[in-house]
């Protein structure tokens, strides 16, 4: 498919880059003037899936995050991938309040608020190879 | 983030984008003045963040579990309408009180 614009960006599996992550979404998808509900929902549902690279996929350790973000018409596309530890068990970890880091405090909820605030969201997971996170929304700035 | 003492309420001033890299490092800060201050109850301010992930949503709860079966008491001010849609959608609204402000927090502590 030929995309009207696409972005891809690798940075490091560090916390301190959920804020690049956000800031790249929005800096990609302002120029079609998404209302601003909107914008918070793709800039969460951003962060829950670069955090849980992060701290799930990678344990906190070294690795890299692939982002990649593709527009057609006003349809955001976004895919993040990791090369970590991957998930045994998808419905599992999909599960409101589940979390296998209740020491860091994690609420269990990231899935939910990423099924809640994207349209649509797949996860790919090889157990020990990586997991791929898809995300669709659409930005209703064509509508009449 | 800053903390403030008042009486026996610990108001930690929330500031800016609270995401996992904020909370790891504030959360020990808000537990060690927990401590040195010997704080009964426990205010979340709000209105001057500006982004919030469910990595806030798992600060909060923390405290509030280990604060359940006491008398203590842990409240919300100052949460912007983007915020307070992510607390509506995972059931915070129906067990944490939530103020406008600071002061009317303090009131009802």
């Amino acid at each position: 498919m030929n995309f009207d614009n696409e972005v891809n960006i690798v940075f490091d599996a560090k916390s301190e880059n959920e804020s690049l992550a956000r800031v790249v979404v929005v800096s990609f998808i302002t120029p079609l003037n998404p209302t601003l509900n909107v914008v918070n929902d793709i800039k969460t549902a951003v962060s829950e899936a670069v955090t849980n690279a992060i701290i799930h996929g990678y344990d906190g350790k070294s690795g890299k995050i692939y982002m990649n973000l593709r527009l057609k018409d006003d349809i955001l596309q976004i895919e993040i991938k990791d090369h970590g530890i991957g998930i045994e068990n998808i419905e599992q970890v999909k599960e409101p309040l589940y979390t296998s880091k209740p020491e860091l405090e994690r609420s269990g909820m990231g899935f939910t608020v990423m099924e809640t605030f994207m349209d649509k969201l797949e996860v790919l997971s090889t157990y020990k190879m990586g997991t791929t996170i898809l995300m669709t929304k659409s930005l209703n700035t064509h509508s009449v | 983030m800053e903390i403030k003492v008042y009486n026996n309420v610990l108001i930690v001033y929330l500031k800016g984008e609270v995401d996992q890299h904020k909370v790891s490092s504030i959360r020990n800060d808000i537990d060690r003045s927990l401590v040195e201050n010997n704080a009964k109850h426990l205010i979340y301010d709000f209105t001057n963040v500006g982004f919030m992930d469910s990595s806030g949503i798992g600060m909060i709860l923390s405290r509030y579990k280990s604060f359940s079966g006491t008398s203590n008491k842990l409240c919300l001010s100052g949460v912007s309408s983007n915020t307070m849609r992510l607390f509506d959608m995972v059931g915070l609204k129906d067990i944490i009180k939530i103020y406008n402000n600071v002061d009317e927090a303090l009131l009802n502590v």
